[in-house]
């Protein structure tokens, strides 16, 4: 694989697997080493991709994995979320919707953030994470539901 | 809610420039090297599938996670070894010796000629530690003679094998009591050759292997899943739920022998099957999570998931691989629960029984701590261990390696958090020089860590809140209130290990949030105590030393990583030094310290 190609990855989806890898990891030093290892294998166990779109897809699910690896045999703890996102240029309510979005569990999370920030639609994140659509739907809702409650009980 | 607004202020958390560059010098680099590594593959060596005449060597071999084309046969059977397992040839083809073609030869000599060679299934880290060695069998031994006689094997830079990723297999060859050789082999492919004569390690050459189809895996990674390895865990901890995903609380149970040994029993029942479909990641909503192994090295655990989804599998990991099994789901769980019993969770350590701990019950779905847990100068001495009358005692007396003493020393390293407020100084671990600092009623902790005089890591942590609270939905709560450090929650021994929220299984301690790397286990050494002091009937406290101005307890005995000596300051729990002696020695140490004991 060429150094180009590299960069042009990490260039392209960098920002992408990031945001996911922080928001599940809530750990910048985790992060680093899941979207590490996440283009590590990009780089030397990556299928052939019929698109980019698919490139895309096989990204977000590994790195998906990693941080569900990760997260099972964590050393590190999750840092508070307002210390987490005291490095990062954001409006006080841009804050707290962040703040409400990492209070909840780990797999109400990872089905918004796909959805709502990367424009996965139920499908789609029904193959990345492995259930069912119907499953899906449900975790949306309930996120949706979650985190109303944690922003207006928090923050209004 | 506006999603608009919670879809721009996630894209704002972008990737820090640094962060990316140190990604893409990172992936270069490695890409590099498998750039250099397929290119030469491809000019080099090609794969015939011609029909041959059998080759005479070898026969089956009788595991399934091999991964190598290679073929063998008595009496003109042949056979395929490929990811998926051993079997036979449809064709009667084999890989063009070339293949293997190398220029140089590693020291096959050593192992094809003693009578011996052992190997090994326990790899931690990339250290490959060898903690248990079993004979390997005739086949085996030909088999990698073969290997050996093919050339295999093509020496390269030391720089090179820095790449060196999970250690996948080691063989060793004990050629006499004082001299063994041992060849790893990562799982990239870059494999080491080491000699050890009287405790002195050298590696003596590296190597690349030379072939893409290779990938190391010539022995599996378990006769059967973890049944050889159980029995000797130190720590093993089962926890069955609802699932490991969801936010409730799973309710874990330490393994005593007597579990360890049914649970070995019904592994060995077992007929293991390699499940055709290889999980890549893991959900459900009903499972087992046996967990058991090391926490030492960065913390890497075996674990097994007994789950009913897709009728039934084991997964099985050890050190970043994992296997899926098919078995009989029900049968399992049935005797699974049999086991362990649910009328008896969290059982006590047997190692704790009538030895001083706190008598209080812990707060069941409490969320404030009751006054009477909180542990002042007037409540300390009733509830919490007399640490003046342990550190007299192994001052004073001749005889101080009995089962009480050896609590006290296991507790005061479970809980050294308890028992300083600063710590600041120096310690080596492997090839770094690690500069720390740590101060926990203010909440800051720095750690710098160097290679020679390079500055690789450096980690800072600040947290800007008054308390932490841990809560556990089984009602076992922890507090930090740093703000008052006279009221501190001690965590119960037989508590220390216990499953998160998310289904985690965590030890419990008031320090996460300090989050240094390395000094942590130098300054909370609760790893090493999980892994090495459990059983009390493997260690002795052999001494009474001074270093750097402290007063240590030696603590000498063997574990599933080999001998250890330990020197633990007896006033605060934390490790001085650290020998181990395994197939390799491993030394850590502080250098110095600049240390506050909490006053109670």
């Amino acid at each position: 694989m060429k150094k180009c190609k590299v960069r042009n990855a990490v260039e392209t989806y960098g920002d992408m697997l990031y945001r996911i890898c922080l928001v599940m990891l809530k750990n910048e030093a985790d992060t680093e080493d899941a979207v590490q290892e996440t283009f590590l294998k990009y780089i030397q166990k990556s299928p052939e991709f019929s698109s980019k779109e698919h490139e895309k897809a096989w990204l977000v699910t590994t790195a998906r994995n990693q941080c569900r690896d990760m997260l099972r045999f964590r050393n590190r703890s999750s840092t508070e979320s307002e210390d987490l996102l005291v490095n990062y240029s954001l409006d006080k309510e841009s804050s707290h919707i962040l703040e409400a979005l990492m209070d909840l569990p780990e797999k109400f999370r990872e089905v918004m953030i796909l959805h709502y920030v990367e424009g996965y639609k139920v499908e789609e994140i029904a193959d990345i994470i492995g259930r069912t659509s119907s499953a899906v739907k449900m975790r949306l809702s309930k996120g949706r539901k979650l985190l109303k409650e944690t922003y207006r009980k928090e923050y209004m | 809610m506006n999603y608009n607004k919670l879809k721009r202020s996630v894209q704002n958390l972008t990737m820090p420039d640094d962060m990316k560059e140190r990604i893409i010098s990172k992936c270069e680099s490695v890409s590099e090297e498998t750039d250099s590594a397929d290119t030469e593959y491809e000019e080099k060596y090609v794969f015939t599938a011609e029909r041959v005449p059998s080759h005479p060597v070898r026969s089956a071999l009788s595991f399934a996670a091999a991964c190598i084309l290679c073929v063998g046969g008595i009496g003109g059977t042949t056979y395929l070894i490929s990811k998926n397992g051993v079997k036979r040839a449809e064709l009667s083809s084999e890989i063009n010796s070339i293949l293997f073609k190398t220029e140089i030869t590693v020291e096959k000599a050593v192992f094809s000629n003693n009578p011996y060679v052992l190997t090994d299934y326990n790899y931690i880290g990339t250290n490959a530690l060898i903690s248990e060695k079993k004979e390997i069998t005739e086949e085996q031994k030909n088999f990698i003679n073969e290997l050996w006689n093919k050339n295999v094997f093509r020496e390269i830079s030391k720089e090179t094998s820095v790449l060196k990723k999970q250690a996948v297999l080691s063989i060793v060859s004990d050629v006499s009591e004082n001299l063994s050789y041992c060849l790893i082999i990562y799982e990239n492919n870059i494999a080491e050759f080491i000699k050890t004569e009287n405790d002195e390690t050298e590696v003596i050459s590296y190597y690349e292997i030379k072939t893409s189809e290779f990938e190391v895996n010539i022995f599996p990674m378990f006769d059967i899943p973890p049944v050889g390895d159980l029995r000797n865990m130190p720590v093993s901890r089962s926890v069955k739920g609802e699932a490991l995903t969801t936010d409730k609380s799973l309710d874990a149970v330490e393994m005593n022998s007597e579990k360890k040994d049914r649970l070995a029993a019904l592994f060995e029942s077992i007929e293991w099957k390699l499940s055709e479909n290889q999980l890549t990641s893991f959900e459900s909503d009903y499972a087992w999570l046996i967990e058991f192994g090391s926490y030492e090295d960065g913390g890497f655990h075996n674990y097994m998931v007994v789950s009913d989804e897709n009728g039934g599998y084991i997964q099985v990991l050890l050190s970043g691989a994992t296997y899926t099994y098919d078995i009989d789901f029900e049968y399992v769980d049935e005797k699974l629960t049999e086991i362990f019993d649910e009328g008896k969770l969290f059982s006590e350590l047997e190692l704790y029984k009538g030895i001083p701990t706190i008598e209080n019950d812990e707060p069941q779905g409490a969320v404030d701590v009751p006054e009477e847990y909180m542990i002042t100068d007037n409540l300390y001495d009733r509830i919490g261990i007399n640490r003046q009358y342990y550190i007299d005692k192994l001052l004073k007396s001749d005889f101080i390696s009995d089962d009480e003493t050896k609590s006290y020393i296991y507790h005061i390293m479970l809980n050294s958090v308890d028992y300083f407020d600063t710590a600041e100084g120096e310690c080596k671990h492997g090839d770094f020089n690690v500069i720390f600092r740590t101060d926990i009623p203010n909440q800051t902790s720095n750690e710098k860590e160097y290679y020679g005089d390079e500055l690789t890591h450096e980690y800072d942590y600040y947290i800007n809140k008054p308390s932490l609270i841990e809560e556990l939905e089984d009602g076992t709560i922890y507090i930090t209130d740093f703000d008052t450090p006279t009221t501190v929650k001690i965590v119960k021994d037989s508590h220390r290990v216990c499953a998160g929220s998310d289904g985690t299984l965590t030890s419990n301690r008031r320090t996460d949030w300090t989050n240094l790397p390395t000094s942590r286990e130098f300054l909370m050494p609760e790893h090493i105590a999980f892994s090495c002091l459990t059983d009390f009937s493997t260690w002795d406290i052999t001494g009474i030393e001074e270093k750097l101005g402290r007063k240590c307890a030696v603590l000498e005995g063997y574990g599933q990583r080999g001998d250890f000596r330990l020197s633990i300051d007896i006033e605060t729990g934390i490790m001085i030094s650290c020998e181990i002696i395994g197939n390799s020695r491993i030394e850590y140490e502080i250098t110095s310290l600049d240390l506050t004991v909490r006053d109670y």
